[in-house]
């Protein structure tokens, strides 16, 4: 702490302690102005932090929405489609055995019934079978015949009468039981019957063992993440990270590793002590003399060399240079996953994330002295660490676009340990949040 | 402005309050433009660094710890005594300039006098005594400023300014030896009247 008993320093401090300036209008105006303009800057980067997330939801939202739809509706609408289509092609049902009930018209009536239909009677009686067959080949002669892997829908009413057929009315299996086709050996039927049989509905060969989901997945994928940095030695900054990941995930718990680019810019400063420059003179080397006979005289050459001249007092200078690092990434990520559903899963990350510091350019022109004398140079801002550390934690979250395409959101925080970063005079460690956008790819 | 009343002040414009932030630009910027004025010289320079200075303030506030012993100005006094310092670097050719030797060329100093400034230029205005730095160099001005109203000793300034104790000191004296001169003539001047 200075004391003052210098009466200049007294009278100064005295005379300018309750000095003031008032602003001007426009100074004021424009401080309100960029103060209200970083506001909204602040609040619309909060937004854009979350619009992401805000996306992520909307998708998985809305494709859940989709698919749950498209699955449910999916039957009414063939039921629908199988009515419209017998409507408009039984016009008038002519055959005797079929008599439709009184209270409901014709709504649905699928080849596979009929076929059923026809072979349960063919197993009983042949003779009956052939009429009956004929007159359902009539009857679906016009029918749009429903691919035979189609689920056959039952309507909810009989529309067959029960008294004249009670066995078009019994629920049909979808697939030949199997003690069926052992107690009942299959019917050949003739040629004829053969031509006049509805096409064949092919009974699907039913698996052994229904395929179990594999429990295991090896993903593969390319990722972006943004990233702001807090408390460095250039205030805020902005990173720009992204590469390629390999998952390899069991039970919902996963590893990932892979290789990524992490590309920031910042500034150098350094401290450069120099002499100024004042100018120069010629100095003179030598002389030589030369007699001239003819005026009788000496004639002089001089010989002379430029010499610049420097200030011996020495001065200081701050210059910035701005320099672009690249950084190679290599994480290794473990994660569990506690919501998991076939389109949607939640879960944490976490892990370690080593840099190297792959590539630093200059950005802007390195400093350049002009004729001042550099005495010396000195690095304010110590150089970029060739190695550092980092930690990092957040929730991912992925959604699945298709069968083996996943689109994956994951909100992190990171710390840095050894951070090249890192405020000198501040003993706390960086620090950053992120939001990494990556598409992976189920092998 | 009372402890209490800046302590809601800090807490409203740490809730982003427009009326708040204006509340406390109104409330310190006059102190704080003549601060500014005392470094840069001239008041186009002052209020350009008076913007920057609020910026950091408003930005930084929260780092900004109240309570006893600890006064909000005295903080947003060394933010914008930190600013001043940096735009004065950023000028191209008028860095912490230590060599204007010039000016004390053709001039006698005059020893140290007990001379009472205050009861002689008693009716003197201050906007002439801030016109007597204001015409410093900027070396001069910067040590002068740091010295005697930021109380800084010479080994502080030393390490602010990069520059030796000695420096510094020469600096001062030298400042002083001008700005006496300036007085001296005005004391005379006004002796004759």
């Amino acid at each position: 702490m200075a004391t003052h008993k210098n009466p200049i320093d007294s009278f100064f401090r005295e005379s300018l302690e309750d000095h003031t300036v008032r602003p001007s209008d426009e100074s004021k105006a424009a401080f309100l102005k960029e103060i209200a303009v970083s506001g909204t800057r602040s609040s619309r980067r909060r937004w854009l932090f979350f619009l992401p997330l805000i996306l992520l939801v909307a998708i998985g939202g809305g494709y859940g929405l989709y698919s749950s739809m498209h699955n449910q509706p999916a039957k009414i609408q063939t039921a629908a489609e199988s009515s419209q289509n017998l409507i408009s092609s039984v016009s008038s049902p002519s055959a005797p055995t079929l008599i439709m009930s009184e209270q409901q018209k014709p709504s649905e009536i699928s080849t596979q019934n009929t076929n059923k239909y026809s072979k349960h009677h063919i197993k009983k009686d042949n003779s009956v079978m052939s009429s009956e067959a004929a007159s359902l080949n009539e009857l679906s002669s016009g029918v749009t015949i429903r691919d035979a892997s189609q689920p056959a829908i039952m309507p909810a009413s009989p529309i067959i009468d029960d008294k004249s057929e009670p066995e078009l009315n019994q629920p049909v299996p979808s697939e030949p039981v199997a003690g069926e086709n052992k107690s009942e050996p299959p019917v050949n039927l003739s040629k004829e019957d053969d031509k006049s049989q509805m096409p064949p509905s092919t009974p699907k060969p039913e698996s052994p063992k229904q395929k179990q989901p594999r429990e295991w997945n090896f993903l593969v994928g390319a990722y972006y993440q943004p990233e702001w940095l807090f408390n460095t030695l250039d205030n805020d900054k902005y990173v720009n990270n992204a590469g390629v990941t390999g998952t390899f995930s069991m039970k919902g718990f996963s590893v990932t590793t892979g290789a990524g680019v992490s590309i920031t810019t910042g500034y150098n400063e350094l401290s450069v002590a120099y002499n100024d420059y004042l100018g120069s003179y010629k100095s003179l080397d030598s002389i030589s003399f030369a007699w001239n006979t003819e005026h009788t005289a000496l004639l002089p050459t001089y010989f002379m060399t430029n010499q610049k001249v420097w200030d011996s007092l020495i001065k200081l200078d701050y210059p910035k240079v701005e320099k672009r690092y690249t950084y190679l990434q290599i994480p290794l990520i473990l994660g569990y996953d506690f919501v998991r559903t076939d389109h949607f899963c939640f879960g944490l990350r976490a892990g370690p994330v080593m840099s190297i510091l792959l590539n630093s350019k200059v950005l802007s022109q390195p400093y350049n002295a002009g004729e001042n004398q550099v005495i010396e140079v000195n690095n304010i801002t110590p150089d970029r660490i060739s190695l550092n550390w980092q930690v990092m934690g957040g929730v991912a979250a992925s959604v699945n676009i298709t069968k083996n395409l996943m689109f994956q959101v994951l909100p992190q925080v990171k710390y840095y340990f050894n951070s090249v970063y890192e405020k000198s005079d501040v003993s706390k460690k960086p620090w950053s949040v992120g939001i990494q956008g990556s598409f992976l790819i189920k092998l | 402005m009372k402890a209490e009343q800046y302590d809601n002040l800090v807490d409203l414009v740490l809730s982003k309050k427009i009326s708040a932030i204006e509340a406390l630009y109104n409330n310190y910027a006059p102190r704080l433009l003549s601060l500014c004025l005392r470094y840069m010289g001239n008041l186009e320079d002052a209020e350009d660094v008076l913007h920057d200075g609020f910026i950091k303030i408003i930005k930084n506030i929260h780092l900004f710890r109240g309570g006893p012993g600890s006064s909000l100005e005295a903080w947003m006094k060394r933010i914008m005594v930190n600013t001043a310092l940096n735009a004065i670097r950023a000028h191209t050719k008028d860095r912490l300039v230590f060599d204007k030797d010039q000016y004390l060329e053709n001039m006698t100093i005059p020893d140290e006098e007990k001379v009472e400034y205050n009861e002689i230029l008693a009716d003197f205005g201050t906007e002439k005594i801030m016109e007597m730095i204001c015409t410093l160099p900027a070396g001069y001005r910067t040590v002068f400023n740091l010295y005697v109203f930021e109380d800084y000793s010479h080994r502080e300034i030393a390490e602010t300014l990069k520059c030796s104790e000695n420096t510094s000191k020469s600096q001062l004296s030298k400042a002083r030896a001008l700005l006496r001169k300036q007085l001296n003539e005005i004391v005379i001047k006004k002796s004759t009247e």
